[in-house]
């Protein structure tokens, strides 16, 4: 059974996970996610980019959100193309937390860096906490 | 198509867009490779307590088609993908069709880089909404 956060515990300055959430980007998962959304790329090595901002859903759940927590928003940068073979080492630093409509909300900063620490992608994701705790 | 539209060739206001039905497939698998089994995707029981009221599918799943619009047609193979902005406005539910469409806003010569708006809809209601920057093929 997870443990769950209740919201008034997170804090800014938070980081999730203690240790970067690692990610190894395969073929098959490649093709899954180009399949699920329509993707022809026609180079097979590559990977979509995009997947780096799927897998930051590894740092979310550290946090101990309780179920039923939803994304809001999202903003990524790309610094450079992702390929089958790489691995993704992910984390994230709590930067605000508030109120709007009587939801509870998380912005959180992120990176990703592959494995000779190299940095892929980045960016700002706000998500309303879950409700259950 | 082999090659993408190159950065010469784009024009403020080219657009394109794809669209598929989601099916209930879709989310089991998203949930499989992504990892993200939120109870609001693939639990009937926890979704119908929450506040969509049923299953709803990952809003990455819908940002996807994004990201394919963009590698695959505008402005197609070759595309650097530099950045994009994605605010979820409206759940996607199983059986919803998603209209990705993107739309040339900007372009800058001196970057060679193209903004895009980038819209998901369903039934012409915006569900997510943002914008991309990218980097087209270079013309050879």
């Amino acid at each position: 059974m997870p443990t769950f956060r209740a919201y008034a515990d997170v804090q800014i300055g938070d980081v999730c996970p203690p240790t970067p959430a690692r990610f190894a980007v395969t073929q098959a998962i490649a093709d899954a996610f180009r399949a699920a959304t329509l993707d022809d790329e026609p180079n097979p090595s590559a990977a979509p980019s995009m997947l780096a901002a799927v897998y930051l859903i590894q740092v979310l759940q550290s946090r101990g959100s309780p179920p039923g927590g939803v994304h809001a928003k999202q903003s990524v940068r790309f610094h450079r193309r992702l390929a089958v073979g790489d691995v993704l080492l992910t984390s994230g630093t709590v930067t605000d937390k508030f109120w709007r409509k009587e939801r509870p909300y998380v912005v959180m900063a992120f990176e990703t860096r592959d494995a000779q620490g190299a940095l892929v992608a980045s960016g700002v994701t706000t998500s309303i906490w879950g409700a259950a705790a | 198509m082999n090659g993408g539209i190159c950065f010469e060739d784009l024009k403020i206001g080219d657009t394109a867009s794809t669209g598929k039905t989601i099916t209930e497939a879709d989310i089991l698998m998203f949930a499989a490779v992504s990892t993200d089994t939120n109870p609001v995707h693939i639990n009937a029981e926890v979704a119908a307590a929450s506040m969509f009221g049923e299953r709803i599918a990952h809003g990455m799943l819908s940002a996807g088609l994004i990201s394919a619009v963009l590698g695959t047609r505008l402005p197609g193979p070759g595309t650097v993908y530099l950045g994009q902005t994605l605010r979820f406005r409206a759940p996607v539910k199983i059986g919803d069709t998603v209209t990705a469409t993107v739309e040339v806003t900007a372009l800058d010569p001196a970057k060679k880089r193209a903004t895009l708006r980038t819209v998901c809809t369903v039934a012409g209601k915006p569900v997510i909404e943002g914008e991309a920057v990218v980097m087209p093929p270079a013309r050879a």
